[in-house]
């Protein structure tokens, strides 16, 4: 790929998405945009930079910066966390939740696995364990069609063996007759899917008691992990929980978010949701 | 005795079945791990070796993040 064609491209995640993509991780571009160059029918990044230039569409140009998002994603990641969030957090959260209501929020979640493998452990734990408050997931993902794979609760042979034990699947997934694997209704109503760009205000989604953004500002600039945390922290009730991946911090960032005491790696909110600001 | 077994369902002589089900007839407790392997990847065959005596069941084809994963699950990493 010529050098200012990756410039471009990498100029249009950056202003997207936030994603800072560096020149030695080009062959990205290529694996994440090769669907849209099939149905766009063009041979390369070359002829898909060209369109854009000669006929500005922002609308390519979104799906563009989305398709150029990490999709990795597995169900149980980082499993401890997931364990400490339900055994631990949502049972405390039951006890003071006024209107009997716990909601969670999966941000930049991908194809779902991470907010099935809480409503997993949930289903587990039984209302009982939560005072039978109702517990809502939502999931969000900038990409419309990663979105849509999220909503469709369908997973492909490879994608439900990594990190679903063979007794969950069974438990919570009927195999189709495509091989795929979709997941029951018990545990999907327990979710919704969101469409949604971390650079932008999340006001529509409401507040949320646990906020989930792991993994996702790792691979973002300093000014759109900002961005992102701003409008996470700004959808945290009061006394909830802001939980990031291992190795992501706020420290030095957001003013007004401050490493929660009862769990590591998690933030609470220590000013009002609209005082929260950039860190001097 | 190993501490691990990665078993296929169809296998001469005796298969994956009858040997899970035998291994823990004659070694009581949950020891070694047995890991099924198979192409027999429907619901009434991975919930026969799981109810058999199996601890996970792979399904075939796999790639390299599965067999961590499933090791994972049972403990061997």
């Amino acid at each position: 790929m010529e050098e200012t064609v990756f410039r471009e491209i990498a100029e249009l995640a950056r202003k997207g998405s936030g994603q800072h993509i560096p020149p030695a991780k080009s062959y990205l571009v290529d694996a994440r945009l090769s669907s849209i160059l099939r149905r766009e029918g063009l041979s390369s990044i070359e002829d898909l930079v060209a369109i854009l230039t000669a006929r500005p569409d922002s609308k390519l140009s979104t799906e563009i910066a989305a398709a150029l998002t990490s999709k990795r994603t597995r169900f149980f990641s980082d499993r401890g966390t997931l364990e400490r969030v339900v055994k631990l957090v949502l049972p405390e959260l039951a006890k003071r939740a006024h209107d009997g209501r716990i909601r969670i929020w999966c941000a930049g979640g991908s194809t779902g696995q991470e907010a099935l493998s809480l409503a997993i452990l949930i289903h587990e734990m039984g209302k009982k364990a939560f005072e039978d408050a109702q517990i809502e997931i939502v999931t969000t993902d900038i990409c419309e069609r990663t979105s849509a794979s999220a909503r469709s609760g369908i997973f492909g042979h490879f994608e439900i063996q990594k990190g679903l034990s063979a007794r969950r699947m069974l438990a919570h997934f009927t195999r189709l007759d495509t091989s795929e694997w979709q997941v029951s209704h018990a545990i999907a109503s327990q979710i919704g899917v969101r469409t949604h760009n971390l650079m932008q205000s999340a006001e529509g989604l409401g507040m949320f008691d646990v906020i989930l953004c792991r993994n996702v500002v790792t691979d973002m600039t300093k000014e759109a992990r900002i961005k992102a945390l701003l409008n996470a922290g700004r959808q945290l009730s009061e006394r909830g929980l802001l939980v990031l991946g291992e190795g992501e911090s706020a420290a030095g960032l957001i003013a007004g978010l401050e490493p929660s005491r009862a769990f590591r790696g998690g933030y609470n909110r220590n000013v009002d949701a609209r005082d929260l600001t950039v860190a001097a | 005795m190993p501490d691990a077994i990665l078993l296929d369902w169809s296998m001469p002589i005796m298969n994956g079945l009858d040997f899970v089900r035998a291994l823990r007839r004659e070694h009581e407790g949950r020891k070694p791990v047995v890991v099924f392997c198979s192409t027999e990847n429907d619901a009434e065959h991975i919930g026969e070796a799981l109810r058999s005596g199996a601890n996970e069941f792979i399904m075939k084809p796999f790639d390299a993040d599965i067999i961590e994963s499933k090791f994972a699950e049972v403990g061997l990493i």
